[in-house]
């Protein structure tokens, strides 16, 4: 026997419903702009899915096959989109005959970075996260390190910024990276 | 560094779990079961290798507006298996050898 009521629980501090029937129910507030790209904000366009679609996952390559299955679109509408995105340098084409064309994110595009940060602020409104300020502080940190490596590789040092008064001061724990050969 | 925290708590997903985990965030952490079961193919997995063997209280089937989706209540947790294996964000910091393993 089920109990008739729906019960409401809270788990990893998500507030949900369980039907009569045991089944959970997912928060309203996520409901909304499901199935949407970017929770819906510029719309749902053939272009804006197949946008989707690589900014969720930078790191796999992607045939016009797997576009559309994973974007349930058609194949002109994929091809589409993907014209976009080569435009704009968030994709490339990896393959080498032009018969199957084989595309793989420009995980160098700032446009990519910037629409990864989006897709966490868009999560971050809806399930009253933290993930858009966690990655953007990953970032940062990657940013911090890379500048280390490269200075290490060519052997010249780093100028912090803040102690120095010929340079500028960027605040908010980042700085500028400036070379001087040893 | 980049990739490689340390102290994530939980079930390690494995790498190409922990790239569906974060497709599934950037996706707003829920998403039509069919569409999931479409990105673990691409992705190499099988279902029964993943969410029907993670933790329900992580990620668990739900049901929305009549239809069966799949989410991923702890953020936290993909977040972590994100970082270790270095897939928070695509990075033009992240050398070309960490690129070409990441894929």
């Amino acid at each position: 026997m089920y109990d008739l009521r729906a019960r409401r629980r809270t788990m990893n501090g998500v507030r949900h419903t369980i039907t009569a029937r045991g089944d959970i129910q997912l928060p309203k507030a996520m409901a909304v702009g499901l199935g949407k790209p970017f929770g819906g904000m510029f719309g749902d366009t053939a272009e804006l899915r197949v946008l989707q679609e690589i900014v969720a996952d930078p790191y796999s390559d992607y045939t016009q096959q797997d576009l559309v299955q994973l974007t349930e679109l058609s194949d002109p509408s994929v091809r589409k989109g993907i014209s976009v995105l080569l435009r704009h340098g968030i994709v490339k084409n990896v393959s080498r005959t032009n018969r199957r064309p084989m595309y793989r994110p420009n995980t160098d595009s700032k446009k990519l970075t910037a629409l990864t940060f989006l897709a966490y602020a868009v999560l971050d409104e809806v399930a009253g996260s933290d993930s858009m300020n966690e990655a953007v502080r990953h970032y940062c940190e990657c940013d911090a390190s890379s500048a280390e490596q490269l200075l290490l590789a060519d052997g010249s040092t780093l100028i912090d910024y803040g102690a120095s008064s010929a340079g500028e001061n960027l605040g908010g724990g980042s700085y500028a990276v400036m070379t001087e050969k040893v | 560094m980049c990739a490689g925290g340390s102290g994530s708590e939980g079930p390690d997903p494995g790498f190409k779990g922990a790239k569906f985990l974060a497709w599934l965030k950037r996706n707003g952490a829920a998403k039509n079961l069919t569409t999931c079961l479409k990105k673990l193919r691409h992705l190499g997995l099988e279902p029964d290798d993943s969410i029907r063997v993670w933790e329900s209280d992580r990620i668990c089937e739900a049901s929305s507006r009549g239809g069966k989706v799949v989410w991923l209540k702890d953020l936290s947790w993909a977040d972590d298996w994100a970082s270790v294996y270095g897939i928070e964000v695509p990075h033009h910091a992240q050398p070309i050898e960490t690129k070409e393993k990441l894929r």
